[in-house]
Parts: structure tokens; sequence; C-alpha cells
């Protein structure tokens, strides 16, 4: 009975994933997800071109392969979030909510229609699990490539019926795997984890306009240095491209007033931020108060922290000061190598 | 593994030995170019212009009306543009059924898109597409409708004479999808009054890529490929020989097998329902009030299933079957087919098409039926929402 479902994407890592637990004798059938990308950005077919890749590995490896049409779910879900977050001034992390809506959220529960029970991906990242049988999401072996922060808002549940056949390989290892099987994605460029927003202005702009008017870019106290070129092209931290200079320059953006249309800097070398609350929370451990390592982007260097949880909200106090963090992105919480819990920026 | 079936004779066929025996010699002895003015050319040629008659007396046509294609996709593509767009005509209303093959629906869409104005005609939920509906959505401005002959999903037969003379009586012409049916249902385009209709070599033990289109005598149309000339000026390109050669030799068996066929599969579809309704819960037959259906299709849905969860553990017991259309198949979409018959959503998600052919077996049919029972039971006990899906069942039933 085919029950070990294998989510290919197109690309090395997850086709790898797939031979490996052919080659491992389990009863295994592919399933990609169908995004509509071509609708949704308006780009040449960039999703059904991963879709007969995908197709075409599991041909090579002689499993099953089934496509989901998740399109109605990831706009909804996705790229309208995404695009109305950008028109509000935040620079949303579309990927850590695709993880927890869609990819194992909708999709996995039509995978799971399919009769499968464990879902694989191609993430590196591992599942471990404690002495009361509880699963938790931890770092891959290869640091470099840890895909874990995207995944802090998996549900529990799901996690349990997740396994990632890369969590202890580095890329490397995987990239030679590709190339020894001769599989049809060996040569394929990295990916990012983004699908679409590689041209987020354009898309923001087609749902939001209002997103890409010009307005003042700003210091604390109003005073108009410049001009930006549309919201949506902004984030909180950003140095470069802001075209103001002066006598404290460099600047870096401290926020956006989206209400007001302004972008508002401060010098680059002012204090850090050693306090930020992240809404949204997801905290899994038994105390209200830890120390925990919070990272505050993908690929950031994890900072010691202490995190403390309370109605609805996540309070982190930075042992040291640091770069401010874009409202809407996450900041993800480890102990060791595990997810513990996790947060959106607040505005 | 004890036992293999095969039982998706809708998606496609085994090509049969006697077909594979009369093409050969055309790939390495008798390969001329049909056009060519030489020995080798002219044999080509005739061979050509037997298979051409051949498939003429069997549609009832005359020879000169066969055009060869290289499919099902390519007959319904040219009929659907070539005859809307017939002498430079840029405008018109188009009336397809909305349950035709995508190679009907598609250009038809495309014709949306470029000047014409569409109506998709919903048949009833007997699977059937009534005439007085098509009168009803005729106009003077109609220029063509297509209703397939035959559905490739649910298998219900359509009343194309009737249908026909509707659309005549408005003056619009008439273009039937019958890739399904040529040789397994009674065909001849003079009996059925049509100005055109598609055919597939594959679905009736021919080759793939090949196929014909019937085009009455004095209807225009604008052709799809150009080039060479070839067909008349109406499909360019050198003619598939060795394929249109086999495309013949296949209806003619279909043709001389039919009378003892027909019925032995139409036992075996009736022994297939009886079973699968008997053994699995709240299973249906779709389109069960048809007035005519096609023998070898049966069409079920089986509540509270996925559909490709079943194909995927019946392909690990050996088993091939569909949930729809193979074109869409692997894409988890409800079939468009079962939702024009007015099949809720959620109930079309748990599509089952088995088609069963030449080669099929009662032991066939049995081993899908064993096979199935357990693995609906595994399936549905799996779905959290298997109960609420039963209730909403119950309840819609009163």
């Amino acid at each position: 009975m085919p029950e070990i479902a294998i989510a290919l994407s197109g690309g090395v890592d997850s086709s790898v994933a797939a031979a490996l637990l052919v080659e491992s004798g389990r009863d295994v059938f592919g399933v990609t997800m169908r995004l509509g990308l071509a609708e949704i950005a308006g780009r040449a077919c960039c999703g059904e071109e991963e879709v007969a890749l995908a197709r075409r590995v599991c041909a090579q490896l002689g499993i099953p392969h089934v496509v989901i049409d998740i399109a109605d779910e990831f706009r909804a879900e996705v790229v309208e979030p995404f695009c109305d977050a950008y028109a509000s001034g935040l620079t949303p992390n579309p990927c850590v909510r695709c993880n927890e809506r869609v990819k194992f959220g909708a999709f996995a529960q039509r995978v799971r229609a399919l009769g499968a029970t464990v879902l694989t991906t191609g993430h590196y990242a591992r599942v471990e699990r404690d002495a009361d049988g509880q699963a938790w999401l931890a770092r891959a072996a290869d640091e470099a490539k840890d895909q874990s922060y995207f995944l802090y808002r998996v549900a529990p549940e799901v996690l349990g019926e997740l396994e990632f056949p890369l969590g202890d390989l580095t890329k490397a290892e995987v990239r030679a795997m590709a190339a020894e099987r001769g599989l049809p994605t060996a040569e394929r460029r990295e990916s990012q984890e983004v699908c679409f927003s590689s041209d987020h202005v354009a898309l923001v702009g087609e749902l939001h306009p209002g997103a890409l008017e010009p307005g003042p870019i700003e210091d604390g106290d109003g005073r108009v240095l410049g001009h930006h070129r549309g919201i949506a092209r902004y984030t909180v931290g950003q140095r470069k491209g802001l075209g103001v200079g002066g006598p404290e320059g460099p600047y870096r953006v401290s926020g956006i007033d989206a209400r007001r249309n302004a972008v508002i800097v401060e010098p680059a070398s002012g204090p850090g931020v050693s306090r930020v609350t992240l809404t949204d929370p997801v905290w899994r451990l038994p105390e209200a108060s830890a120390r925990v390592s919070a990272q505050v982007r993908y690929q950031a260097r994890p900072v010691p922290a202490t995190a403390t949880v309370a109605a609805g909200a996540i309070g982190i106090a930075f042992d040291e000061p640091g770069e401010p963090a874009a409202p809407g992105q996450s900041v993800v919480l480890y102990q060791g190598d595990r997810v513990v819990g996790g947060g959106i920026v607040s505005a | 593994m004890e036992h293999k079936a095969y039982l998706d004779y809708a998606a496609t066929t085994p090509t049969d030995q006697r077909v594979v025996d009369a093409i050969l010699p055309f790939f390495t002895e008798r390969y001329g170019n049909a056009n060519s003015l030489y020995a080798l050319g002219r044999d080509a040629a005739r061979a050509l212009e037997d298979a051409r008659e051949r498939v003429a007396a069997s549609i009832g046509a005359r020879p000169d009306e066969v055009i060869f294609t290289s499919g099902g996709t390519e007959s319904d593509n040219t009929a659907i543009i070539g005859l809307a767009t017939a002498g430079g005509r840029a405008t018109g209303h188009v009336i397809v059924s909305a349950f035709e093959h995508h190679a009907v629906l598609e250009p038809a869409w495309w014709l949306g898109k470029h000047g014409f104005d569409v109506t998709e005609l919903k048949p009833r939920t007997d699977g059937i597409v009534h005439p007085e509906d098509l009168a009803a959505a005729l106009r003077d401005d109609t220029v063509l409708v297509s209703v397939m002959h035959g559905n490739n999903e649910i298998g219900t037969l359509q009343p194309v004479r009737e249908l026909a003379a509707a659309a005549h009586a408005r003056g619009a012409l008439f273009h039937t999808d019958a890739a399904q049916t040529l040789g397994k249902a009674d065909f001849d385009v003079t009996e059925l009054g049509i100005d055109a209709a598609s055919f597939s070599g594959h679905k009736i033990y021919g080759p793939k890529g090949t196929g014909a289109l019937f085009l009455k005598k004095g209807v225009r149309m604008a052709p799809y490929l150009m080039g060479g000339g070839q067909e008349s000026k109406r499909r360019s390109g050198t003619q598939n020989v060795a394929g249109n050669v086999g495309f013949a030799t296949a209806l003619e068996i279909m043709d001389a097998e039919r009378p003892t066929e027909a019925p032995r599969l139409a036992a075996l579809r009736d022994h297939l329902v009886e079973r699968l309704l008997g053994e699995i819960h709240y299973a249906r037959l779709n389109a069960v009030d048809a007035a005519t259906r096609l023998p070898h299709i049966a069409n079920f849905v089986i509540p509270g299933v996925e559909g490709e969860a079943m194909l995927l553990h019946l392909d690990a017991a050996g088993i091939a079957v569909s949930t729809g259309s193979a074109c869409s198949s692997g894409s988890l979409k409800p079939s468009h087919v079962l939702l024009s018959i007015g099949c809720p959503v959620e109930f079309a998600h748990g599509s089952l098409r088995v088609s069963t052919g030449r080669f099929t077996t009662e032991a066939d049919v049995d081993y899908l039926v064993e096979k199935l029972v357990p693995i609906v039971e595994r399936l549905r006990s799996m779905n959290p929402l298997y109960e609420k899906t039963v209730a909403e069942l119950v309840g819609a039933k009163g």
C-alpha cells in the first residue's frame, strides 16, 4: 500500500529525498502542488515547468505522481495577504505563511486524503521526538542550509506526520547523490525558498497601486529628507537605495507609515533595538518565560535573548541591542537545535 | 503480483496484433510518400486511398469526405476553429456542450477570445444533452454546434441525429466528437445528418497518433495545418500511411466484432455495476438515468474517498483505472463532466471510471471489486470527514 508521500517541487532536494525513500524499499508516491504562479506573477509558467520536472523524476524512480491543484488556497492564504501586508507597510514572509497554511495545511490535508500516513519533503530540517513522544522541529545537520526558520509555524500534530529525509545530510552530499543517480534535476540552479516574490513590487502594485505611489522620506522629527518610490519597495532596516544623506548619514529605514505614505529613516549609527514584540505567537514550552536563542531573519545569526509569553504576544529582550527587525518578519526561537517558539514582529 | 487488470480502455487500448501486422510493411518496404509520382509513391497512395475507402464505408461517408489527421484532438481543433472561421468569418455564435472533451472546449474558448460568442450548453442530470435545450440556446447568428456522440467519462450516448436536426433548423453546422464511440456504437454520418465528426485510432486498438475528420461534401472549412496541400488542401503534411492503414484495419475489426462484442461488454458492465453498488456503501453510478449509453464505460462516485487515492492503491494491486479523463488525471480537480451533470463537488472528488475492452474478462472485473472494497473501507476510516459526508449524503437523499 503506498502510504508515504514525497512532496516534489521540481528541485534537486526533493528529488534526492524521493530517491532515498524509494531506495530504502518504502512504498512511496510523489505529490506536487500546482500553485498557478503563471497567473499570479505574470511570468511564463514557472510553476508548470517544475510540475513537469517532478513528473520526470517520478517516472525515473518508477513511482506514481499526483499533482494537487492548490492555486485557490495559495492565492487566498499567501499571495493576497502578502500583497496586503506590503501595502500596509509590513515586510511579510510568504514562505513561513505558505508552509503553515498551504504546504503543511491544505496540501497536507489533501495528501492525507490520498491515503498517505506520512508526508515527506526535501526540507533541510529534522523532526525529533521527546520522551513523551511529542514531535519537535529541529535544525538540520547542514547549518548553512537549515530551513527550520521557515517551518516554525507548522502545527505540532502535523509535525508528527512529517519526515525530512535530508535532515542529516549536507547540500554538497545531496548534490552528489543527485548527480550519481542521474536525476533530471541534478543540474538545477539553487532555487530560493521564495517562489514568487522576485518581482514582488509589480505584484503588490497590481493589487494595491497606492503602494507604488511616491511619497516623502522623513526623519524622526518629520523633516522631509527625500522622496521614496512607493512603500512596497522598502523594508525596516534597509540602508541601500534610499537616496538620502546628510551630516548624520548614512540612514536606515526605521519605520513605514502606510497611512501617510511616508518612509521614516534614522541614522544607521543610532542605537540598536533591544526589545521586540511578536504577535501570532507559537510557544511550545511549559514555562511562560525562557532563555532562548532568537533568529530574526532567515540565515541571521541567532542571538541570546529572554522570551516571555503573555496575552497573545511574545516579548523578546535581546541581551545585546541589534539591528531593527522589520514588522511582518518572523523571529524564531530556539533552545539548542530545537524550535521552541516564534512569532511575527509587530508594527 | 497475482493478477493484473487493465480497465482503462477509454484512455487508450493496446494495438491489436492484426493491426500491427497490417502496418509493419509500411515502415520498411512500402515506405513511399503517397504524393510521389513514381511506383513506390503510387503504391503508398493506393494503400492510403484504400484505407480512406474503408473508413468511409464504415461511417457511411464518401471517401473524399474523410480527412486523415493525427487523432481526436487535431480533428476537434480543426473542426471547431476551421468551421467557425471558414470564409474569413470573424464573429458569430458557437454552441458546445459543457461536458465536451477539452480538445473541443479549448478551441471554443479560443474562439470566445477572438470575436465569437460561445455558449456552453449543459447536459441534464441524466448525462444527456436534450434537443429541446439546444433549440432554446440556438440563435439566428449561431454558426456551429458541437456535441459529442458519446461522453468519454460517463459513457452516455447523445441523441446526435435530433441535435443535428435542431442545429440545421436554425442554419447552424453540426459537429460531433465521436472519438469514444467509433466502432463501439452504430455510427453513420448520413443517418445522423451531421456536417463533421472526429475520430481517434488509439481508442479502437489502432496506433496512437492516428484518426480522421469527417467533413461533409460542400461544407467550407478553413484548414488548420497549411503547407503542401495534402488531403485536398484541408490538412497539409505527408500522410501517415502506416498509421492510416492501421486505423482503417482497426475500424474494420471493430465493425466485424461489434455484434458479439458490444453485448459482451454491456453484460460485463452490468455485472460490475451490480457488484460494486452491492458491495460498497453509498456508491452510485453516475448518469444512472441515461436512456442510452456506451457498453464499455461505467463511472462511479464513491463518497468519502478521494478518487486518486483509490487509483494509487489499485495501482499497487496491479489494476489500472482512472478517475475520469486521462488528460486531466493527476490534477485532483473534480471532473468538469461530473460537475456539468449536477454532481456535487465533494462527491465528484470520489469518482472512478472503469472502462472495459477486447481483452477484459469477468475475472478482471471481479478482481477489481475484490481489491476495491477493502481499499475504500480503509480510506474511509482514515478520512476524518467521512461521517459528515455520509450524513450529508443521506440528508440529500431525503
